[in-house]
Formats: structure tokens, sequence, C-alpha cells
């Protein structure tokens, strides 16, 4: 109890001493620059001048004039009296302490006094008096129960209650704590095992039912159990509670997300860098607003490298969607065997391939946009899946291809192939194979070193690849075209690609650069004239419209392909009826290539205007763009003789290119060739229709269509002709637009930046650079201040001692001046004295 | 002759040498040397001519026997002084002759060393103070040089030893010059191909030379008779590339205008050539040539982007439109023919181009209402500028804007999409892309990708499935 006394001592001493009241004259209010109304009157606002000042005169006082007094002299006083230099306590208190400690000493002195101590009998350490005196002495009933039990204790020794003791009953509390707890977790360790021994045998239970899934019978109607078992199965795949599986609809609204974004990242390459990096986000105070900007490095679309686990990484829904595509593109029906071939030969796929037909049943909702879906499949981001999983699932590259294998056959491939070391290991690995069983091989090579199954399968596949782009050209320059195999061979391409699309790019290009030095080279030794490519450059130009996107404002595969094609259709003057085979191939690849992106492309007009050239008449002299000349021996090449009928046909572009010029040198291929030349004009016009002076670009093709003798050309040509000049009258008659001069921004004024502090803490924060710098910035600070301290406490000290000393030297003048006073009287008393009495004697 | 005996042969011209510069009595030896002269081995020939040299060299500076003045003391010995000096004129006249055969000898060290010999012996006073000897011999000098069944290229390039060390040069070239022009009166008509190529070549070498007021006079004579012939045309191009050096050396540069101007009628890449004298003689000569312009604008047809002198051409074009004193409706006319031709033009073309284009806007700010009008109404029905009018005052040029430009912004190439969106450039050297080819604009673009990944075809594909309608 005493504890709280002193607590409440010093609060009430604190209490007093702040209710010490404030003089009001004595309270100084300084000069405030701006006063805000409503405001308290902050603590250095005001100030007690005569009060700290007179606290100092006091102190210097008491120490600074004691230390005068006592200075040159060897002794000290020493004042041990109770109170006597606190200045605390008043002079009663003073005195009351003073008393008590007297008596103190008084009873001390009793130690050895026997006969003054009083003996009291107590009960239970208090005093018997005292109690009976109560007990008996009041007769109030406010509490009868509690009087009697402590009128029983008291008057019966204390020991009729047998209640245990204080200690005893905590340790009783305890004990039964402890006990609780025990039971606690003894029932968590009993639950803990019982689902451990549940889920053993929910495995067990698992593996016996499996056979279950495969029955044909039950697929057809799927009962609650069923669903119940499969969506147990599927939790048991995912990580945990984090992973959730996504619904259909999320997926499904993922992949259209996913899709939108590729598309508009393809778009933002289309208009090229210049249009992205025209929005800045943030103008610093330093801009001069010159256009001048650091270019962050833009991060194009990537399908990573890991885009190889893109393909296996399908989940049952994009499994099923591409089986749908597949069937629904198949019109042949060789697929179905072929898949049938496929999911035998690896026994682990069958189970797997059941699974995904089981779930189309539930993901039957998914089917609305087969379209988009079909073209998301190649941008699955990939989870983390087992290796295992992954290689089950590159099954349906054996699909694509469409293959027939006898079953006899196929057992003479190796399931383990290894990966082919140069080209000629490759062409020696695919020798004397169909082109089924070559396709065969090329799935099972990329199976069996895929990159997720060991360190260094994925170089060796990226080889495999470079030599497949080698073979792709190879396999071209053969007599007969195998096309079954070489659009296998495109498709592995394609996949693969999408593996290593570096690598590719790499290839690809030096496979394009390569050929277009030799073309040019060639062309130089002609005098600038080159001739027509061969077939396998042209495929190699046509891959490269299928892997690489050819609307990217700059690509650096795509550009150098588009340059070359052309370079060959500018450069090459057409000599033969091939040499217009492979013109208006190449002319249609180009437009194929800026189909997306709307480009012009000037060499396709003068190239197909000089196919139309040498199909006019020649009875005025007309313009021609090079390379193609105004007289020579071809410039009647396409010229019709005979009026005879027509059919557009697709044209094999192999086969047209491997057969004799005697094959081809009718009029009925000469109007198709014009026919097929008309469509891609007026494929260029619809192409170009928003460009500015389309009118005035086609306007050479006008003119020249104009010459055309109509009387020997079939109908369709003739058609054609004339919904080409129409086309072309629409756009001439266009209005133009008047050029207007470039609209100038707004030069921004230039302001500073606001510096933001995220984390205000109300007070600025005199930071500086550098931590040494602030302590040192600190500390002249904090000196300078004590130094000023210093300094002024000096000069009062001084100031008091003058003072003191003043003080002095007067007391003493004027105690000499009353004493020399006193004495004077003294001696005029006694002189007056000694005068009376002198008159007294006379 | 195998290789002993030739070094034997030597060896004994050498010490033949020695002999006769040792003592006067050994001149007959002479003879011996001028034998040798005749033989067919290279290496015999350069020693006897090497030999030659020296030996009438020391006699030249040692006995002038060229000067016929007879300063003997006694008749006796003028008789015999006169005897050898009359033998010695003689040998060195035969000398004289067979060095200059040797100037048209098959081999190019022969004819090296024989005219290093002629032009050291042109060089002594003795033969110089004779103009006789001197005359003689760049007759017979310029008569091999100027043959009309060997090219002599070769060796004409290194004529300028003949005046470079001597102290009278310009004389040696008026000389020179005199002579060419005897020569070509007296060649046949026609004259050869060969002949031609020689005569241009020397002339030029001349005009390579510092020349005084007499030799530029007749340079300038020489080269309007040797213009007068006919020639074939590539020596007609060699000429119309090289007469900008040698007209500099001309006293009178006008005389060629009729020679220039009618080749810049003759159309095509001599027209081309042509064009660079006659810029020189309007620029530097005050030649008023009113229609070059519009004979320069008619030259901007289709097929200067794929002749092998579009370089030159445009770098031609440059200079003759890079005076800002010129009307800007004649540049406008440029401008938009230009950017009209740039519409069916190869790439590598148009990257040269679009620069010239912005080069002439850049002189001419007058142009700028091109790229950028605010007066005229904002649509135009069509465009007011005509391609086929020939005269460029009338083409309407400045009445329309270079809707071509936008156009080409869509050009498939991205740099040149890029160059096309730029409306305002400096004036910019064109000399460091005339030269851009195709393969150089595919190598800028091939870069080897060092990324980690690039944009790729996120499309699916079934197979290779062609363009248009063709199929495998």
């Amino acid at each position: 109890m005493g504890k709280k006394g002193l607590a409440d001592k010093v609060r009430n001493k604190q209490k007093a001493k702040s209710k010490q009241a404030q003089n009001p004259f004595e309270v100084k209010i300084n000069k405030v620059k701006s006063s805000v109304v409503n405001r308290k009157l902050q603590k250095w606002e005001k100030g007690l001048p005569g009060v700290s000042r007179s606290k100092a005169v006091k102190k210097r006082k008491d120490t600074l004039l004691r230390e005068l007094h006592h200075m040159k002299k060897s002794n000290l006083l020493h004042d041990k009296r109770f109170g006597e230099n606190d200045s605390n306590l008043t002079a009663d208190e003073k005195m009351v302490q003073r008393f008590a400690m007297e008596k103190k000493k008084q009873i001390r002195k009793s130690d050895f006094n026997l006969n003054e101590e009083e003996v009291v009998l107590t009960h239970y350490g208090q005093s018997l008096a005292e109690n009976l005196q109560d007990t008996i002495g009041s007769e109030s009933d406010d509490d009868d129960a509690s009087k009697n039990l402590k009128t029983g204790d008291l008057q019966f020794g204390g020991f009729t209650n047998d209640s245990v003791s204080w200690k005893d009953k905590m340790k009783e509390v305890i004990a039964e704590s402890k006990k609780h707890k025990f039971e606690r977790q003894a029932e968590k360790e009993k639950t803990l095992e019982t689902t451990n021994e549940l889920d053993k045998s929910w495995k067990s239970i698992v593996t016996t039912l499996n056979p279950v899934r495969d029955n044909q019978l039950n697929k057809g109607k799927v009962s609650n159990f069923m669903q119940l078992f499969h969506t147990l199965v599927m939790s048991q795949k995912s990580d945990g509670a984090t992973d959730k599986l996504k619904t259909e609809e999320e997926k499904a609204k993922e992949e259209i997300e996913k899709l939108k974004q590729l598309e508009a990242e393809r778009i933002a390459r289309m208009k090229g860098d210049a249009q992205s990096s025209s929005k800045r986000d943030h103008t610093s105070a330093d801009d001069l607003c010159d256009g001048f900007a650091v270019e962050k490095p833009r991060p194009l679309v990537s399908f990573s490298i890991d885009g190889a686990n893109v393909e296996q990484d399908k989940d049952e829904s994009n499994e099923e969607e591409e089986e749908d595509s597949h069937t629904d593109n198949d019109s042949d029906g060789t697929e179905e065997e072929n898949e049938d071939e496929a999911e035998s030969g690896d026994d682990s796929d069958t189970e797997e391939e059941e699974d995904s037909e089981e779930d189309t049943d539930n993901y039957s909702d998914l089917a609305s946009d087969t379209e988009s879906e079909a073209e998301a499949d190649g941008q699955k981001k990939s989870s983390n899946v087992k290796a295992k999983k992954a290689d089950e699932k590159l099954k349906p590259i054996l699909k694509t291809p469409k293959i027939a294998i006898k079953p006899g056959e196929r057992m003479d491939l190796p399931f383990i192939i290894p990966a082919p070391g140069s080209l000629n290991e490759l062409k020696s690995l695919l020798h004397g194979h169909s082109a089924e069983e070559q396709a065969i091989i090329f799935t099972r090579l990329r199976k069996c070193h895929h990159p997720s199954l060991a360190e260094g399968n994925k170089e060796k596949l990226e080889q495999f690849h470079v030599y497949l782009l080698e073979y792709f050209g190879e396999l071209f320059q053969e007599e007969s075209l195998d096309k079954h195999l070489v659009n296998s061979v495109t498709v592995n391409l394609w996949e693969m690609t999408q593996m290593f699309p570096v690598s590719t790019a790499n290839c690809l290009q030096k496979i394009i650069v390569d050929r277009q030095n030799l073309y040019a080279s060639m062309a130089q030794s002609k005098g600038g004239r080159g001739s027509f490519v061969r077939l396998d450059t042209m495929m190699y130009l046509m891959l490269v419209e299928l892997l690489f996107p050819t609307s990217d404002f700059k690509h650096p595969v795509t550009t150098p392909a588009i340059h070359f094609i052309t370079q060959i259709l500018a450069e090459s003057p057409v000599r033969s009826i091939h040499d217009v085979v492979a013109g208006l191939f190449l002319s249609s690849l180009a437009i194929k290539f800026v189909h997306q992106s709307k480009r012009y492309i000037p060499e396709v007009v003068t190239f197909l205007h000089g196919v139309l050239f040498l199909a006019a008449d020649m009875s005025k002299e007309l313009k021609v763009f090079p390379p193609c000349q105004a007289l020579g021996k071809n410039v009647s090449l396409l010229k019709v003789h005979q009026k005879c009928a027509l059919a557009l046909q697709d044209w094999s572009i192999s086969e047209l290119l491997n057969s004799t010029a005697d094959v081809l040198n009718n009029d009925q291929f000469r109007c198709q060739a014009l026919l097929k030349c008309l469509v891609l004009v007026q494929d260029c016009l619809t192409l170009w229709k928003d460009l500015p002076l389309l009118g005035q670009v086609m306007k050479p093709v006008q003119e020249i269509i104009g010459l055309l003798p109509e009387h020997l050309l079939p109908q369709e040509v003739m058609d054609k002709c004339e919904s080409i000049i129409q086309l072309i009258q629409a756009s001439e008659s266009k209005s133009l637009k008047v050029m207007q001069p470039p609209t100038v921004k707004p030069v921004p004024l230039k302001l500073f930046e606001p510096e933001i502090e995220e984390f205000w803490a109300g007070k600025r924060k005199k930071k500086g650079p550098n931590k040494n710098e602030n302590e040192q910035k600190r500390l002249t600070h904090k000196y300078k201040r004590e130094m000023k301290a210093a300094i002024r406490e000096i000069k009062r000290d001084n100031e008091v001692l003058a003072r003191h000393q003043l003080d002095t030297v007067l007391q003493k003048d004027a105690d000499r001046k009353r004493k020399t006073k006193t004495l004077l009287q003294n001696l005029a008393a006694q002189e007056g004295d000694y005068k009376a009495i002198k008159k007294a004697k006379y | 002759m195998d290789q002993e005996k030739i070094s034997s042969f030597v060896k004994k011209i050498k010490t033949k040498t020695k002999l006769i510069l040792k003592d006067l009595k050994n001149a007959n030896l002479i003879i011996d040397l001028l034998a040798c002269a005749q033989e067919e081995n290279k290496l015999i020939l350069c020693a006897s001519c090497q030999a030659l040299g020296t030996v009438f060299l020391h006699y030249v500076s040692a006995k002038p026997f060229l000067k016929g003045d007879k300063t003997a003391v006694s008749a006796e010995d003028a008789n015999k002084e006169d005897q050898v000096s009359s033998w010695l004129k003689d040998q060195f006249t035969a000398t004289c002759d067979v060095l200059c055969d040797f100037l048209s000898h098959e081999s190019l060290e022969v004819k090296k060393i024989s005219l290093k010999v002629i032009s050291s012996l042109l060089q002594t006073n003795e033969v110089n103070s004779s103009q006789n000897v001197v005359g003689t011999l760049i007759e017979g000098i310029i008569g091999q040089l100027i043959k009309s069944d060997i090219d002599q290229t070769d060796i004409i390039g290194e004529v300028p030893v003949l005046w470079n060390a001597a102290d009278k040069s310009s004389a040696l070239i008026s000389l020179c010059l005199v002579h060419i022009r005897k020569q070509m009166k007296s060649v046949v008509q026609p004259a050869s191909d060969i002949f031609q190529r020689n005569c241009w070549k020397l002339i030029k070498q001349i005009a390579s030379q510092d020349l005084d007021d007499k030799c530029r006079r007749q340079l300038t004579s020489v080269i309007c008779d040797f213009l007068k012939q006919k020639m074939s045309a590539n020596l007609y191009k060699d000429i119309l590339t090289g007469i900008s050096v040698v007209m500099e050396k001309m006293s009178s540069p006008l005389r060629l205008t009729d020679f220039l101007s009618e080749s810049f009628n003759i159309g095509g890449a001599i027209s081309l050539m042509s064009l660079h004298g006659l810029f020189i003689l309007m620029h530097k000569y005050n030649l008023d040539y009113p229609d070059f312009y519009a004979k320069l604008y008619s030259m901007f047809r289709p097929q200067i982007f794929s002749a092998k002198y579009r370089a030159r051409f445009f770098h031609l074009a440059d200079t003759f439109l890079s005076s800002t004193h010129l009307p800007s409706y004649l540049v406008a006319a440029f401008a938009k023919r230009l950017s009209r031709l740039s519409l069916h033009a190869p790439a590598s073309a148009v990257h040269i181009a679009i620069p010239f284009i912005f080069n002439l806007i850049a002189r001419h700010p007058s142009l700028e209402v091109m790229i950028g009008r605010t007066d005229l109404p904002s649509e135009l029905t069509s465009d007011p500028y005509i391609p086929d009018e020939k005269e460029p005052a009338s083409c309407k040029a400045l009445d329309s804007c270079l809707w071509e430009l936008q156009t080409l912004e869509h050009h498939y190439d991205p740099s040149i999409s890029q160059k096309a969106q730029k409306r305002k450039v400096a004036e910019q050297d064109l000399s460091s892309i005339l030269e851009t080819t195709t393969s150089d604009i595919i190598s800028s673009y091939a870069k080897k990708i060092k990324k980690d990944t690039i944009p790729l075809n996120f499309v699916k594909i079934n197979g290779l499935t062609l363009a248009g309608n063709f199929v495998l």
C-alpha cells in the first residue's frame, strides 16, 4: 500500500506545481510576425522574464556568491540539519520531520527498557482485545452470514473449518488446466491419424476404380458419383488450395483476353516504333521539349522458350477443341484411322485420350467460338507439369499430318531415335522412308529429345530443327514433289519454331540473305538483270510468311524477305512463260505479306504492268517500267492469237515450273495467266483502296488494259478488266485532301517537380545526403548553441560578481560614514559636555 | 635462249659500255650495241637500251658533237674531229630511232626503260639546245604513242616523266601538242578506235599538267579537232566523263558547247553524261543554255531508277538543283515529278528519292506549300499537276501537293515509311546514300538477333498453304 501512496504523492505534487498560478503581470507575450486567429498561445510565444531572472539571480546567489565567499578559506562549514538545503519543504514540514526524527531517537533508546513494554494477546495475529470489543460491542444485523462465519472462526480457535489453503487451491487449478490441454492434444492426434488412414484407403480405391473409366457403357450417363469422383481426382492433381481449378468460363475468358492482347501487340508492332514512342507519360522539368527522350526498349510479344510446353500443356478442353477442329477440317477421313493407329502405338496415351473424351460432356458449353480457340491453341501458358505428362501430350502432332500407316510397317521404326548430328545424317535417317514414316520419325525424334527429359536435349532439338529447315529446301529440288511430306515438315517446322524462335529466325534469315546474295551477284554479272529464282527459294519465302508475322513494322526475318521478293520482281526481266508463273506467284506472295498491314509495294504494280504489257497490242509507243523492255524478242510472250474458252483454276506451282515450255505455250494458258494477273491487280486495288493517289499509281495499268486485244480474250478476262477499270476510276474520282502543315504541339510551361513524400510524418525532415554529414551538421549546430549559452552565462556571472563587489564597496562606505558620523556625534557631544562643564565652572 | 646465255650477253653489253666510256677509241662498239638492240629477248633489250643511254649521255655532255661548230686548231685535226662527230651524230639518230621504236614494243618494261632513257637524254642541255634533235625525238615518241594498231594506254600513263624534270616543260608540251595535231591530220579517216583512245589518253595526260597560255590555246585546238572525229560509244562515254577535267585547262571551253549540246540531244546515258559538262559551262563560263532544265526535266523517267548510272544521275541532278536562285516553280516541278516517279520505283531508288525531294524543299522554302497548304480549299477533286507536260513551267506543280509522300508512308520498307513521315528535314549530303543497293538494305535489316525472343505467328498452320490461288 505504501507504493500507492508514493505515486499519489508525486502526482499531487506535480499537480500542485502546475497549479501555481501565473501572475499575469509577469507574463510577457512575444511579438509574432503574423497572428493566427483562434489559436492558443504557444509555448514559445510567451515568457516570464521576471521570474526567470529572479530564479537565475537566486541560483547565482546560492552557488557563485557562496563560492566567492568561501574563496581563500581553508575551512568549510557543512549545514547538516535536516531539510536545510531542501527548498521544497516548508518550515512546518521541516519541523514535523525533525520532531519525528527526534522521537525515533528516543524510541531506540528504549530497546533496553523492559518495563515499559506492554504484552498483547493475539489470535490470528490480531489483538484479541480489539476484536472482542468489536464483537461484543456492535450489535448491527447488517451481514449475518459473514458475521456468523467470522464469529465462528474466531470463537472456536479457528479449527472448525477444514477448507484447503490458497496455495493448494492454486495448485489444483493449474493441474486441471494441464489436463484439459493434454486432452485436446490427444484428440487432435487422433483425427490426424484417421485422416491419413482414410487417404491411404482412398488411394487404393482410386487404383481399383480406374478401369471403371474405361467402361464405354458408362460414358453416356454421368452419375453424381462419377462427377464427385472426377472432381476428387482433379483436386488431387492440383497443387493446393491456391491453385484452384478455373471454371470453363474463366478459361474461355482468359483465352479470349490472351488473343486480344496478342492481336493488340501485333497491331502495335505493325504501326512501328515511331508511334509507340510518341506517347510519353512523364515530362521532367529538365526536359528541353526538343522531342528527345530516352526510349525504353519495349518488350516484344514472346511465346518464350518454354513455348515448347505450350503445345503440350493443353488441358482437356483444349485437346478436345483441337480434335474438333481436326475432324472439321478433315474431308478424306483418313485421320480417324490415323489417330487410332497413333494411339495404339503409345500405350500410355490411351488413358489420357479416354480421359479427354470423357470430359467432352462436361465442356460442351465451350464450343462457342471454335475458330478463335483453335487459334489460341498455340498460346497456352505453361504451368509446371510433369515431364511424362508433357510427353504424352505431344500426341496431337502425330495426328496433324495426313498419314495412313499400315500396321506392319510401323513396327520397323525404332521408338528411340538418336538426334542427327548433321544434315547428311538426317537425310540418311529419312532415306527410303515414305512421307508417313518420315512424319513419325520427326514426331519420335521430338518426343525422345524433349527438353524436359534430359539436359542437352534442347540443343539437340534445336540442331535438328536447323537441319529440318535445310531439308525443307532440298525437298523442292527433287524431281517429284511429295506434298504430304512437305506439309508434315512444314507443320513440324512451325511447331518447333514456337519452341526455338530465335534460332529459327537466325537460320531462316541466313538462308534468305545467302540466296539474296547469290541472286545479286548473278544479277551483277549480267548487268543488273537477274533471273527468277528457283522453286525452293520461293518456298523458303513462303515459309517465312507462315512462321513469322509479316505485318510487323520491322522484323529481322520478314523485312529482308519482302525486300528479296521485290528485288526479284524489280530486277528480273520476264524471259519465258515460266518467269511469268514465278513472277505471278511472287507477286501474290508479296500481296500476302502485306494483306494485314496494307502496305504499298510499288514493285508488284510495275511487275503486273509488265505482264499485261506482254499481252497488249503494240500499236503505239507505250511507257514501260524497268526491267520490262519495250523492245525485244519476248515482248509478245503472252499475246493471245486465237479466241479460246477458259476456266480459272488453281495453278500447281511445282508442276508448272517443272513442265516444258511447249506445254504452256498455248493460248489457253496465256489467257489463264492474264486472268491471274488481273485478279492480282484487283487484289491490289482492294488492298490499297485507302491510299491517296491510288488512281495515279494504277493509271499505267489502266492504260495497258485498254490496249488488250478485246476480241480475242475470253469473257471472264474481259469482265475482270471491266471491274478493274471501274475500281481505278472510282479511286481516281476520290477527292484529295490538301496536305496540311503539321500541327505543332504546344510547348508546356516548365514547372518544377513537386517533391512528394509518401509518408508524411508531420515534420519536415532535415535530411542531408549523407549520414556522416548530417551528424556533423547536428554537432556543429549544437556546439554553436552551447557556446552561445556558455558565453551568456559567463557574462551574467560576471555581472553578478561586479554588482556584488559594488554592493560590498557601497556597504563599506556607508558603514564608514555612519561610524564617522557616530564618532563625530560622540565627539561633538563630548565637546558640548566639556563646554557645558567649562561654562558651568565659570 | 636459255638463262645463262642471256646473262652472259648482258654482261658482255655491260663490259662493252664500260670500254666505250673509258676511251673514245672504243666508240666503234656502239655499232655492236645497236646490233644488240635488235635482239628478241627483253632483258637484252633493256640492257642494251640502258647501255646506249649511258653511252650517249656521256658523249653528249663530254663531246659536243651535236653542234656543228668547227673550232679545231689544225685543219687535219679538224677534219678528223669532224669525221668522228658526224659519225657519232649518225649513231645518235640511229639510237633515237631504236629507242622510239621500243616505245611500241609489246613488253611494258622495255617501253618504260626506253621512255626513261629518252627523257634523261632530253634533259641534258646539249640535246635541249638543238631544236632539231628535240623535234625529231618528240615526233618519234608521239608517232609511236598514238599508233592506230597498238593500245598504248599503259605507257601513256608514264609519259609525264618526259617533261616533269625538264626545265622547259611547257616548250616540250607545246611541241608534243603540235605533233599530236600533225599525227591526227596525217592519219587516214576514219581513224581507228585504238588510235582515238591513245589520243584521248595522251590529251588527258597533258591536261593534267600545269599549262601556260600558249599550251592552253594549242590544247583547245587539238581537242576541238579531236572531237570532230567520229568515235565509238564507249570512247564517247569515256570522253564525257573526263571532259570536265580537260575543260578547266582549255583556253576557251565554250568551244565545247556544240559538242556537248549535240551529245545532250543523243539521249540515254550519253545525254546524262554531257549534263555535267554543260553545267560547268553554264556555271563557270556563262553559257546561255535556256533549255537545260527542261531537258533535265524530261530525263526524269522510270528508267533512271534501274540504270547503272543511277547514282551519278542523282548526284548531278542534286548539283544542278542546288542553287537557291532557281525559280520555285521549276524546283517544284522536279520535286513533284520525282515523287510521282517514286510511286513506281524499287525500294532502293526510293531510298534516294525521298531525301532528294526533302533536300529540294529544304533549299527552297517556297516549296513548303506542297507539303502543307493553308490557302486552298481543303479538298481537291484531282491532282492539278499535269504529268505529261514537257515544260516544267506549265505543269502546275506548285498548285499541287506531295500526296505521293503520304502514299509512301505506307511503303513496305520501314525506313522509307519513316523517312516519308518526316515532313521537314534539314538538308543532308546525299553522297552517302547514292550507292545504296538492295543488298545493302537487306543486310541492314537482317541483323543477327540477339534478343531472347522474337515475334512469331500465333495462328497454327496445317501445312504449306500457298498464296493466291496457287497450290503446291
